[in-house]
């Protein structure tokens, strides 16, 4: 399993590099955007989700090449699918942790004073979970923070690997319609759906912040709720993944 | 039991049937030939006994344990076929190197020597070969991984007469110094018939001969010499096949050659080839 993870990981270190220099060039946006302006006030919530969106696109596409360097160089499913979790934990670390650095980066800079302009950044748990940061400290908000995006970033690589487990599981003739119909069902015909059933979009709603503590204003639920779902995934990953042949 | 042995091992594809219970003991240090028309199934087999694809029933087994996803005893084959699976942008260097981490026993020089005498660019990228010099490129591979059991589907695909030769010299003496099992399926009979020792003819996903080289060949004859002459001999015998130059013939026959009728023709040994063609053609439809 070693060497296959060894591989992976060699192979996404470039790209790892390149997502921290982007993520701190973004970073420093809003200074010049102050520097530039007077009289402005930025605002910026939500972030700390583009590691999430990386870890995704990770999965869908080091999938497959993986798996055939690891096929063809006589490594079993079973050792790839150990080195693909272990790919999982490592980017949604590696990405959370880029983020969390690139956002303390920001709101140190937005702590300092630009004239008649301001800025000030917040992650999306700071959002979601507002009272709950506000009680906890410091240093207890950032691990809470820090895990809840290595966990989301974990959920949406092992979409990406179930998005390209499938793709290779398809036959090759229905392939082209596995990528047509792929985004058009996610980004056409699911929110034209959920235009038509609001009511059922919204008790989704609902539930989703429900389970996620939203509306407890529990991150614990959230990171109950995020695990469990990982866990699923990866379940169905592997079921994908032992059955697919390499030609 | 050592070796590999293939057993029961059926496989379709949609209502295409590529093996139909195939039972086959691949022993140590042997080169096999796999032969076989387009579509018989050689492929597949391949495939299924390096864990690619699976089996629809029936299994691979290596020291009496399955074969398929073990990860201690899968390490100990290699397969090279058509397909190139190393990633896209992968160089020929990069590509050894990683093959050393994969295949402790790798010999790195020795595939750097090899692309010497092939003069494969080992800078460049896999991808961006020509076929001939990715089949060269994998073949390399196949020679300097030094496990004890290799798979070669296909290995001289889109290689020129040079590149073919040298590579069968190579293979033999890499035998000779450090013996191992070759499994070499191709359509250029010819060319592999002096290094293969045993054979397994596949016909329509089955196994219709296994035997030694020898023993196969043993099964027919050549017999040539003046037209009127082989005709008359060959009257009351099986021809498999037949070649004429002026007024020489050439006949294959099946059997044993019998020698009181035998004045002023020449007999030679069984061509593989011809006999090929008669067992998955000819043979086949009767």
């Amino acid at each position: 399993m070693k060497k296959i993870l060894r591989f992976q990981l060699k192979d996404l270190l470039y790209s790892y590099l390149v997502y921290g220099l982007v993520m701190l060039l973004l970073a420093g946006i809003p200074v010049l955007i102050c520097y530039a302006n007077d009289n402005t006030d930025i605002t910026i919530n939500g972030n700390g989700f583009s590691g999430a969106v990386f870890c995704l696109v990770i999965g869908i596409a080091i999938y497959k090449e993986h798996l055939q360097m690891a096929v063809q160089n006589s490594i079993s499913r079973k050792c790839f699918f150990r080195s693909i979790l272990c790919v999982m934990v490592i980017s949604g670390c590696v990405c959370s942790l880029i983020d969390s650095v690139s956002l303390l980066i920001t709101q140190s800079m937005g702590m300092s004073s630009w004239g008649n302009s301001s800025f000030y950044t917040n992650s999306i748990w700071r959002v979601g979970y507002s009272e709950f940061f506000e009680r906890a400290g410091g240093i207890a908000s950032v691990i809470i923070s820090y895990l809840l995006s290595v966990l989301v970033g974990m959920v949406l690589f092992a979409v990406g690997v179930l998005v390209a487990g499938g793709y290779c599981r398809v036959a090759k003739r229905y392939r082209t319609v596995y990528c047509v119909v792929l985004p058009i069902f996610f980004f056409g015909v699911l929110p034209v759906a959920g235009a038509y059933f609001h009511r059922q979009v919204s008790k989704a709603a609902v539930f989703f912040m429900d389970i996620m503590g939203f509306s407890s204003d529990n991150p614990y639920l959230g990171i109950l709720t995020l695990s469990a779902v990982c866990l699923v995934l990866t379940g169905i990953c592997y079921r994908l993944l032992r059955k697919t042949e390499i030609v | 039991m050592t070796g590999i042995e293939v057993r029961d091992v059926s496989k379709t594809f949609g209502d295409t049937k590529a093996l139909s219970h195939v039972d086959l003991h691949f022993e140590e240090n042997t080169i096999y030939g796999l032969l076989g028309r387009n579509g018989a199934g050689k492929s597949t087999l391949l495939n299924i006994i390096h864990n690619r694809l699976f089996p629809d029933s029936g299994k691979v087994l290596m020291e009496e344990e399955v074969l398929a996803e073990n990860a201690s005893l899968l390490p100990r084959c290699f397969l090279v076929n058509e397909s190139n699976l190393y990633p896209e942008g992968m160089k020929v260097k990069d590509a050894f190197r990683w093959s050393r981490q994969f295949y402790p026993d790798f010999d790195e020089a020795y595939a750097k020597e090899l692309c010497r005498l092939f003069e494969l660019p080992v800078k460049k990228k896999i991808k961006s070969l020509s076929t001939g010099y990715q089949s060269i490129f994998k073949n390399i591979t196949a020679l300097s991984v030094n496990v004890p059991f290799v798979f070669l589907d296909e290995p001289v695909l889109g290689l020129d007469a040079y590149h073919r030769d040298l590579f069968y010299k190579l293979l033999i003496e890499k035998y000779a110094e450090n013996p191992f099992t070759a499994v070499i399926s191709t359509h250029l009979i010819e060319e592999a018939a002096n290094i293969i020792e045993q054979v397994i003819v596949l016909r329509e996903g089955q196994i219709i001969r296994n035997e030694s080289m020898e023993s196969l060949l043993e099964s027919g004859y050549c017999i040539s010499g003046p037209a009127a002459q082989v005709d008359a001999y060959i009257r009351t015998r099986e021809v498999i096949g037949m070649d004429t130059l002026g007024g020489l013939k050439t006949a294959y026959v099946t059997g044993k050659p019998d020698q009181k009728h035998l004045d002023g023709l020449e007999v030679s040994r069984m061509d593989l080839q011809r006999l090929f063609i008669h067992l998955t053609d000819h043979a086949g439809r009767r």
